[in-house]
């Protein structure tokens, strides 16, 4: 016992080894308002999910270098393909990105275990979190990136490019008679239907290019409705979202619809799969891809 | 002696692979010291108190088939850590879930308060705790099916046993937590060996049951829950150690307990170093991997056993 007692002191007294200090002058307020030392140009950037692999990796325009871990399935640009991988953004692995040694880990609110975060700032490491679950979330995490990252004027640019892409889909929208408005619903997953609801951002992309959330009077942000449910709202269009590159999956969730010849997007071919990354990744590529959701919702 | 001295070194030296392999080959001082150690220290207290756990608990109900997991404690702790991770209470203290505490000790509530009605067999609690544990895992999965996918996919890696959140001073808390539980579960090692023969023969042994139970039950499900809300739901542990060091040491518990806590934390602590480096990059659920470690290495010794040694805790 006395023994045990003794190695558990001087356990006690290594404590303090674990801490690492934080360098730099720079103070940046994240969206959970924690307040983040930083250096002014953080050279060794980790991004713990694949949106803010893309956002950061726009915002160091061609010096890519300075990103040195990214999150699995991190694939564009692709030059950031080949970037040691921390491992899976909702369950990463600490040692790997302790072992990276970054002056600024960024991390988002709602894809990130709040725990690991945490873990991560008592191990002394850097970390701002953003939030992205709204358009006006998104625009406030591209400025906080910016900021973080050193690269304020690059943020300006691309927050500028991000709004008046906004503007144009919102002014085509807005040129649509309102009793055209489509009534769409995104499918996320099969077997359970998964869909996306009032809360998610998918509701507001969908109000942004002048359509309507199907279940947009859903609360959370992705409910699984009935399928009897469905038939009885009767979307005017079914988007499959496809995630990553393999779309046979997504074809075969497409091609399920034929069981319900009555519905109303079968019955007039607007059953479609829409390439899921670019719309799901609140970056500068949410731009194309919201084009694309227009495209298949208004041909 | 001998017996706990071997098992202390198997223990030491597992502990001390675990402290030098990781995800990363090659990491500094730093790292091993805030990362791999508190985790080390938490797998072998989680691993003591589950092993511990489960060897009183197959006594109390003379059934080899009790496993710490037996009372539905944990599934009051899942409950509590899935509504915690979903409402955003995680009510976390230094890497120890604090909501699944509270869920556990609810439920360990409910068994305490039943146990205490003298009428109650050990059958008839057996049975209420089985009850608890799908009562509470249903209302698991209603909550899952009505919630969002945030908050939840990290309460299921958590539902299959992560250590991955370890934090020195709640790796030394749970430690410390687990050897004092333990040793006042041991204190009663004469009862408990009276129980070896039977209720009733217990009894006219002078064991008052009934105060017996109820405060095993509350002890143990302390024990459990404080495990439960460090490292989330591990199996196996708990129900093959005990018949592990039952076959070699026998079923008295004076000298089967503290063999059980040692084995158990060098069995957890050699799960977790192998779910950590055997599938590297990737790291793998460490209540995945006790199973699979712990299944072909339990039918091998039940085969190679000359007779039934591995009893269910009658004495051999």
């Amino acid at each position: 016992m006395r023994g045990l007692s003794l190695f558990l002191a001087l356990l006690m007294t290594a404590l303090p080894l674990a801490r690492a200090e934080n360098r730099g002058d720079k103070r940046v307020v994240d969206a959970l308002g924690v307040s983040v030392q930083l250096v002014e140009k953080p050279a060794r950037v980790v991004t713990l999910i694949p949106s803010l692999g893309e956002l950061a990796a726009d915002l160091c325009e061609t010096h890519y270098e300075r990103i040195v871990g990214v999150s699995d399935s991190t694939d564009y640009p692709p030059a950031l393909k080949g970037r040691s991988s921390i491992g899976p953004y909702h369950h990463f692995n600490l040692e790997r990105v302790v072992a990276l040694k970054p002056d600024l880990v960024l991390a988002t609110h709602s894809g990130n275990s709040k725990d690991q975060i945490e873990h991560l700032r008592e191990l002394g490491l850097p970390v701002v979190v953003v939030r992205t679950e709204s358009f006006a979330e998104i625009e406030q995490s591209i400025e906080l990136v910016g900021k973080a990252m050193g690269s304020a004027p690059a943020a300006t640019a691309l927050l500028e490019r991000f709004r008046t892409g906004i503007t144009q889909l919102k002014n085509r929208a807005g040129a649509r008679p309102v009793a055209n408005r489509r009534r769409v619903m995104l499918e996320l997953g099969d077997e359970p239907l998964i869909v996306a609801g009032g809360k998610s951002f998918l509701s507001e992309a969908l109000a942004l290019v002048g359509a309507t959330n199907v279940f947009g009077d859903l609360a959370s942000a992705y409910p699984r409705p009935s399928t009897e449910e469905l038939i009885q709202r009767d979307p005017d269009a079914i988007l499959v979202l496809a995630l990553g590159d393999d779309t046979a999956y997504f074809a075969k969730l497409a091609a399920n619809w034929k069981q319900h010849p009555k519905l109303k997007a079968f019955k007039n071919g607007n059953v479609k799969i829409l390439r899921g990354d670019e719309i799901l990744r609140p970056s500068l590529r949410l731009l194309e891809g919201l084009a694309r959701l227009e495209r298949a919702i208004y041909p | 002696m001998k017996r706990i001295l071997v098992a202390f070194s198997a223990w030491l030296v597992v502990f001390v692979f675990a402290l030098r392999f990781g995800a990363v080959s090659g990491a500094d001082f730093e790292t091993i010291i805030a990362l791999r150690l508190p985790r080390a220290l938490l797998a072998s207290g989680v691993g003591a108190g589950l092993a511990v756990a489960g060897a009183v608990l197959q006594t109390l109900f003379a059934n080899p088939l009790c496993e710490p997991y037996t009372l539905g404690i944990s599934s009051g702790a899942a409950l509590g850590a899935v509504l915690g991770s979903t409402v955003g209470l995680g009510l976390a203290v230094s890497g120890l879930a604090g909501s699944a505490f509270l869920g556990a000790f609810l439920f360990a509530a409910v068994l305490y308060l039943l146990s205490r009605r003298a009428r109650i067999t050990g059958t008839a609690l057996l049975l209420s705790g089985v009850m608890l544990q799908f009562f509470g895992s249903s209302l698991v999965a209603l909550w899952m099916g009505l919630t969002d996918a945030a908050g939840v996919q990290s309460a299921l890696i958590w539902l299959l046993g992560d250590l991955s959140r370890a934090r020195l001073s709640g790796a030394i808390f749970t430690l410390g937590g687990v050897i004092s539980l333990s040793i006042a579960i041991g204190s009663r090692w004469r009862s408990l060996d009276a129980l070896l023969l039977g209720d009733e023969d217990a009894a006219s042994l002078g064991v008052d049951l009934p105060m017996l139970r109820k405060r095993l039950i509350l002890l143990i499900s302390l024990l459990v829950g404080l495990c439960v809300s460090a490292a989330g739901l591990i199996g196996f542990v708990g129900l093959v150690v005990p018949h592990f060091v039952r076959g070699f040491a026998g079923s008295l518990h004076k000298r089967m307990l503290p063999l059980c806590a040692i084995w158990g934390a060098f069995a957890l602590t050699l799960a977790d170093l192998l779910a950590r480096v055997s599938a590297r990059p990737f790291e793998l659920p460490a209540g995945v991997m006790t199973a699979l470690l712990g299944a072909p290495v339990f039918l091998w010794v039940m085969i190679r056993a000359p007779k039934a040694r591995l009893t269910d805790g009658t004495p051999t």
